[in-house]
This record gives C-alpha cells, sequence and structure tokens, in this order.
C-alpha cells in the first residue's frame, strides 16, 4: 500500500448542560453573546436543556448575572 | 466479582443523538430522547468490475457517502424536538447531528458530527407498536461563513 489514510478523531470541546430559560437572565451580553441566546432562545422551548461548550458558557457568566450552571439539570 | 475488568460492547440504547439548535460556531446540543434505531452507511461506494479474460470481478471505489436514517417515537402533546426535525425537513434546512457512544457530558464519548438534511419520512401508526416516523438523512453541501465546507467527523469530547 502506498498511502496509509488513518481515521482522525477531531477532539472536541467538553459542554455543560443549561436550561434555555435561563438565558434570559443572563445581562451585560455582549451583541454576538445576545444574538446567540436569541438563536437558542428561538430554537428550542424555555424548558429544554441543551448542552454547551464550557468555556463560552463562562463567558457568559462572566458579567454579573445568574449562573447557568448552579443547579444539576437533568437532560 | 473480579476488579480490573471493564465491559467492551455496548448497546444502542447507550447511544446518544443529538441536533445543534445552536450556531454552527457555538452549537448548543440538544438532544433527541425519542430517537431509536440509528441507522449509519459510511464509505464508498464499490464498483464492480467484468475484466477480460480474468475468472473473477473486481472491484474499484466510487464515491464516498454518507447517509443514514433514524426512528423518532412520537410523543403526545407538544413535543419541541419533532417539530424542530420536521420544520427542518419542510424547509430543507441543514441539521447537523451528532451520535456519541456515551452522554455528551461524558469526556471520551466518541461518534459522529455530520451535516445532513432530512429526507422524505414515512411514519407508522400499528396496532399496539409506538407511532412512529423514520428520518431518511444525507450529507448536506454545506459551508460555514468563512466558506469551507463542513465534512462528516469523528469525533470525541475532550
Amino acid at each position: 500500500m502506498d498511502q496509509v489514510t488513518t481515521n482522525k478523531r477531531v477532539k472536541v470541546k467538553p459542554t455543560v448542560a443549561i436550561r434555555v430559560a435561563d438565558l434570559k437572565k443572563l445581562k451585560g451580553l455582549s451583541k454576538e453573546q445576545q444574538e446567540w441566546c436569541d438563536v437558542v432562545a428561538t430554537n428550542n422551548p424555555p424548558g429544554q436543556v441543551v448542552h454547551v461548550d464550557k468555556e463560552f458558557v463562562g463567558s457568559l457568566q462572566s458579567k454579573p448575572g445568574v449562573k447557568l450552571t448552579d443547579e444539576e439539570v437533568q437532560g | 466479582m473480579a476488579s480490573g475488568l471493564s465491559r467492551g460492547a455496548y448497546s444502542g440504547r447507550e447511544t446518544k443523538l443529538y441536533y445543534n439548535s445552536g450556531t454552527h460556531a457555538v452549537p448548543a446540543w440538544t438532544e433527541i430522547p425519542r430517537g431509536k434505531n440509528i441507522q449509519v452507511n459510511d464509505g464508498p461506494a464499490l464498483s464492480e468490475i467484468e475484466f477480460h479474460g480474468a475468472s473473477s470481478t473486481g472491484n474499484i471505489p466510487g464515491y464516498d457517502k454518507f447517509s443514514g436514517s433514524y426512528e423518532y417515537v412520537r410523543k403526545r402533546g407538544t413535543d419541541a424536538v419533532y417539530a424542530a426535525l420536521k420544520s427542518a425537513r419542510r424547509n430543507k434546512n441543514i441539521v447537523v447531528l451528532r451520535h456519541l457512544n456515551q452522554d455528551i457530558s461524558v469526556s471520551g464519548a466518541d461518534g459522529w458530527d455530520a451535516p445532513v438534511l432530512l429526507g422524505e419520512s414515512a411514519s407508522t401508526a400499528n396496532g399496539g407498536e409506538g407511532v412512529m416516523e423514520t428520518f431518511p438523512f444525507g450529507k448536506a453541501d454545506a459551508f460555514d461563513s468563512n466558506g469551507d465546507s463542513v465534512e462528516v467527523e469523528d469525533v470525541v469530547i475532550a
């Protein structure tokens, strides 16, 4: 065999579970963050649990407001 | 019970299917909890060649293909996940599916991400069985906002 191509697995970022309704409680978001929250709130009912990049959720919580991951949410 | 042993095989019920309900840049993975019987065909189509003067045929690889289907057991009343999938199919929107061998919260869970289009569905309502809809899917010709092609990827949660 001239060439061997191995199957590459892409490492994807770990996620945390948040409840969509809690996104509305966040304050002081940037325009991009607010737009993202609006997309997720449009595509999901308020009670839905979604799994989101842990770092991004951390950045959403960096401003004073409501923590998204205080309570353990069940998928 | 002997220590130092771990189970190898896993069953379909242990796997999890999600779709991205956020943006491509920052996905929000919503579980499809009522999905079942997820089937995927992945790999090149093979063309069989009948060579003159040979006693047996040979195959050559053609285009790679990624397609499959899953069944969705309908829920009475409001079902946001079903509504989202149906809407994506009706509007011909690209859905990014993620199928993992464990919960998405588990480091090391692996599976695939795929941008797909949902095709013509068949639904069944038969006797004592759950009412189900089959969602066939095929890899979409998808591009991100930078114009880069979005392909099927084997993924592992870091």
